[in-house]
């Protein structure tokens, strides 16, 4: 027996057909639109969808990681493996690309502000705004065969902290200026992912995906001058620069009738396999066209394997409940980049060495209501989607090689119809802590809100007659 | 179509405000110590060293202390000494200054005077308003005034020329006296002068040119005064006055001239260096990027640097006597020898400036200017450049290094008409001087120190 995803939300049945030519201006607007939106997020920092400051865990590792996979199963926990819909096409397990009826357009940016607090009882405030992920899906076949096609942050390092200071300056002994030193980081590793998810009879999937990891991860120290223009800043950056291929592949299993009549069981699953990354870091003196580059060495790392597993239950139109799990053993992390500690060395990668790595883990819940369940004519409200959720995770890194740190957060979003068939703009939100304030470490309590579109509309199929 | 663009736009704008939002951040030193000592969050503070150079006394660079008023370049305020000094500060050095002057000739004169037979009813002298005084200041100074024999190419002629002049026929009456301490001083010139050279004084054919080419000029010396005078170059002219109409007729100076030798050589006193006005005496100052605390130095990055050359006025006016006058300079100049590598820079391409190439190896460097009398002080925009880029010469690249910008940096006194008359001036030669300036070697006490280059850095 064939389970199909619930036609959750009014756009399923959509019987007329649009202009082509009107639906294609409609898509292309919005690509436009969101490329717009991209570049304006990577203005400030070249390497990165990221603008601002965040944790400074970012420093160690590769950055924070980021998993976004759909904006719904963000305002569920982040999991999500398992999690049918028609709406969405989630990045973390590809076999979920079979279903697709629509061609699909999403993106999404997204703001979060810190607070993070040492065990001084010192405090900073810290925000940060960064696109999430632009994805762009479309079946081959109908609910058979689906591509997709992604670009989005795989880590992202934006660090941020200050110590200042006064030091003497010029030839009278007694005349000082105030400096700071910021240290900051910025960039992280891009994705491009393209793929495959195929149905391979009603209740199985599987889908494959070859993933492009690139990028640049760069600490700076930049030493400046608030109160004169008489002495120059001096920036000294360490950077290393990253790409490599690696692959994802998903199952997905559907199950009817499981507890109930008219219910829905799956389980999802999908290993991303280790991914060899090479390339060099460097170290180099000033900024943009006056670098000069100190030292330039040439290494080749690899990152860890990554598997999740994912329940979801949907008992009826209405509800939808999901479970998820991820490991990803980052102990095993490599790399063939050496400490030479030269002065005009790069600075060790990852910061602190290998032992500052952890294997991750992380466990997710949600749910998801729509009041209006499959009736189209109920009202706009009960036609929207209250999606909730929370996980509590592992971080893979370990700052001082000794404490593990852990992140906690409960998630909620709203997802909106429009009057554009498969179309829907997500709200979601995340509330959060992750560190501790023991061993010199800190605590960070975040919010983040983000603003998601998801756009979808038939493209490449026969006006019907009516 | 206007319900779904207004969708996109809002959600674009909501995108945007997100973005944006991030403005809003306080950095702070939360999380400076996360992580291992050996890779926390460290270093960047800014370190400031003096780094002293090798002295010699070696420099020497005569001075230019001539200037004809109607060829460029234009020099304000020259002026031309005469007179005898030993300053206390110079140990036995004895200074003695020749003053030349000619003097443009005109184009008329008051009929009186033009149409005069006898040399008896007119007077000659020279009015002369002085300017400058170093030496005992009370009592009268004996002057002499000679003819040159020739015409004298005072432009821009050094201080060690000199011109050749009938000394055996004074034109100045045998008692001519100044008093130095008078603002105007007068010296007359002599009956039988006058007699000798009526025609000429009477020649006005050529707008003047006439009188100029066939009078030379004067030499005016004071070899057994104890002070040296200066005159204004520009206000200093030769007055013919008739006895009985009092009609009178001025000669402005056109040309001048200051001839300066040192009769004795002179010696720093202990603990200093001297610089000796007029003949040039200057300082040479070596950096030596291999030894310590430069060759440490390549990699760091550098913030600011200064080269500061002070000067103990204190000590030179504990050098100086109730009745002895002397000014201080108001400037300095510093002038750094490239090294003779022929990939070294040029002076424009070192320092982004025009104008500062001094011959085939040397660049003058603009100095603060108000830092005079003080100090000889080369600010940060001019330091640094020197300084960052030899740092990147000297450090190895792939096993070879070159050398740094300049071998030496040489000081002189170049006196000024005011202290603040700008870093441009003080790239130009400074006026006719003879007063020493002393500055403190490496053994000084810590204020006002030795000279040094002042750098800030931030240790990589």
């Amino acid at each position: 027996m064939m389970v199909s995803p619930r036609p959750t939300f009014s756009t399923m049945r959509d019987g007329s057909m649009q202009v082509l030519s009107t639906q294609r201006f409609s898509l292309f607007t919005v690509l436009l639109a969101m490329t717009a939106l991209l570049a304006m997020a990577t203005v400030p920092t070249a390497q990165a969808q990221s603008n601002g400051e965040g944790t400074i865990y970012s420093r160690f590792g590769l950055g924070s990681l980021d998993g976004f996979s759909s904006s719904q199963s963000q305002a569920m926990g982040g999991g999500g493996y398992a999690l049918r819909s028609l709406n969405y096409n989630p990045n973390a397990n590809p076999a979920l690309w079979s279903d697709q009826v629509y061609t699909r357009l999403s993106g999404g940016a997204g703001f979060q502000s810190i607070s993070a607090e040492d065990g001084r009882g010192n405090s900073g405030q810290l925000t940060s705004g960064n696109v999430q992920a632009l994805q762009f899906n479309f079946p081959l076949y109908e609910r058979t065969l689906g591509v997709g096609l992604s670009f989005q942050p795989y880590s992202r390092t934006n660090y941020s902290a200050v110590r200042t200071g006064r030091a003497p300056v010029g030839p009278q002994k007694e005349t000082e200026a105030e400096y700071e030193v910021n240290f900051s980081g910025s960039g992280g590793l891009q994705r491009l992912r393209g793929g495959l998810g195929y149905r391979i009879s009603d209740a199985l999937s599987v889908g494959a995906t070859a993933d492009l990891l690139f990028g640049i991860i760069e600490s700076r120290r930049r030493t400046q001058w608030p109160d004169t223009q008489a002495l120059r800043d001096v920036i000294v950056s360490d950077g290393v620069q990253l790409s490599g291929l690696t692959s994802t592949l998903g199952a997905h299993l559907a199950l009817a009738d499981v507890l109930a009549s008219d219910d829905a069981l799956s389980v999802g699953a999908s290993v991303t396999l280790p991914a060899p990354l090479s390339g060099e870091r460097y170290r180099t003196l000033d900024e943009d066209l006056a670098r000069d580059t100190l030292s330039v060495q040439r290494g080749d790392v690899t990152l860890p394997w990554a598997g999740r597993l994912g329940v979801s239950y949907q008992p009826n139109a209405r509800w939808s409940f999901t479970l998820d799990g991820l490991f990803e053993p980052w102990s095993t992390f490599s790399t063939s980049f050496s400490s030479s500690g030269g002065q005009t060395s790069p600075a060790r990668f990852p910061v602190g060495g290998t032992r500052t790595l952890t294997d991750r883990w992380r466990l997710s819940t949600g749910a998801e209501v729509v009041p209006a369940g499959e009736d189209n004519l109920a009202g706009y409200f009960a036609q929207v989607a209250y999606r909730f959720g929370g996980y509590v995770e592992q971080m893979y890194v370990r700052p001082d090689g000794q404490t593990n740190l852990y992140e906690f957060a409960a998630t909620a979003g709203v997802s909106l119809p429009t009057s554009l068939a498969g179309t829907r703009i997500d709200l979601n939100t995340t509330v959060g802590t992750r560190g501790t304030t023991s061993n010199t470490l800190v605590r960070d309590t975040f919010v983040g809100v983000s603003l998601h579109i998801n756009f979808g509309e038939r493209w490449f199929q026969r006006r019907k007659l009516r | 179509m206007f319900m779904r663009l207004s969708w996109l736009c809002a959600v674009l704008v909501g995108g945007a405000a997100l973005l944006s939002l991030s403005a809003c951040s306080d950095s702070s030193d939360v999380g400076l110590g996360v992580g291992p000592p050996s890779d926390s969050l460290q270093g960047g503070q800014p370190l400031t060293l003096d780094v002293s150079p090798s002295l010699a006394d070696t420099a020497r660079d005569v001075p230019i202390t001539g200037e004809n008023a109607r060829q460029p370049p234009n020099r304000d305020a020259w002026r031309f000494l005469a007179g005898t000094v030993n300053d206390p500060a110079s140990g036995p050095g004895v200074i003695e200054a020749e003053g030349y002057v000619d003097f443009a000739g005109r184009n008329s004169l008051p009929s009186a005077i033009a149409s005069a037979d006898d040399a008896d009813s007119l007077t000659a002298e020279l009015r002369l308003p002085t300017v400058y005084l170093h030496g005992i200041a009370d009592g009268e100074i004996s002057v002499e005034v000679y003819d040159l024999t020739e015409e004298a190419t005072m432009d821009s002629a050094r201080a060690d020329a000199s011109f050749e002049a009938d000394e055996m026929n004074p034109a100045s009456v045998s008692t001519a006296q100044i008093s130095p301490t008078d603002s105007l001083v007068t010296i007359e010139l002599r009956q039988n002068w006058i007699r000798q050279n009526l025609t000429v004084l009477q020649d006005t054919s050529d707008d003047g040119l006439s009188f100029e080419d066939n009078f030379s000029g004067f030499k005016i010396v004071a070899p057994n005064s104890e002070a040296v005078v200066g005159f204004s170059s520009s206000d200093a002219a030769l007055r013919l006055t008739h006895v009985s109409d009092t009609a009178s007729a001025d000669f402005p100076a056109l040309k001048t001239f200051t001839h300066i030798t040192e009769r004795n050589a002179a010696s720093a006193p202990t603990g200093y260096k001297l610089l000796q006005g007029g003949v040039g005496a200057g300082l040479t100052m070596e950096w030596d990027f291999d030894a310590p605390p430069l060759d440490t130095l390549r990699n760091a990055p550098l913030n600011r640097a200064e080269i500061f050359v002070p000067v103990d006025t204190s000590e030179l006016n504990r050098r100086t006597g109730p009745d002895f006058s002397r000014p201080l300079p108001s400037g300095f100049r510093v002038v750094a020898t490239r090294h003779p590598d022929p990939d070294t820079p040029s002076c424009s391409n070192i320092f982004g400036v025009l104008g500062l190439a001094t011959g085939n190896r040397a660049c003058t460097l603009p100095l603060v200017s108000s830092a005079a009398p003080a100090a000889a002080l080369v600010s940060n925009d001019i330091a640094r450049p020197i300084f960052a880029q030899s740092f990147r010469r000297v450090r190895e690249t792939n096993g070879t290094s070159d050398p740094p910008l300049f071998t030496t940096f040489r000081v002189f006194a170049a006196d000024r008409q005011s202290a603040d008359s700008g870093s441009r001036a003080t790239l130009q030669p400074g006026l006719p001087t003879t007063v020493p300036v002393l500055i403190p070697d490496q053994t000084a006490p810590e204020d006002p120190g030795p000279p040094r280059a002042t750098l800030t850095v931030t240790p990589l």
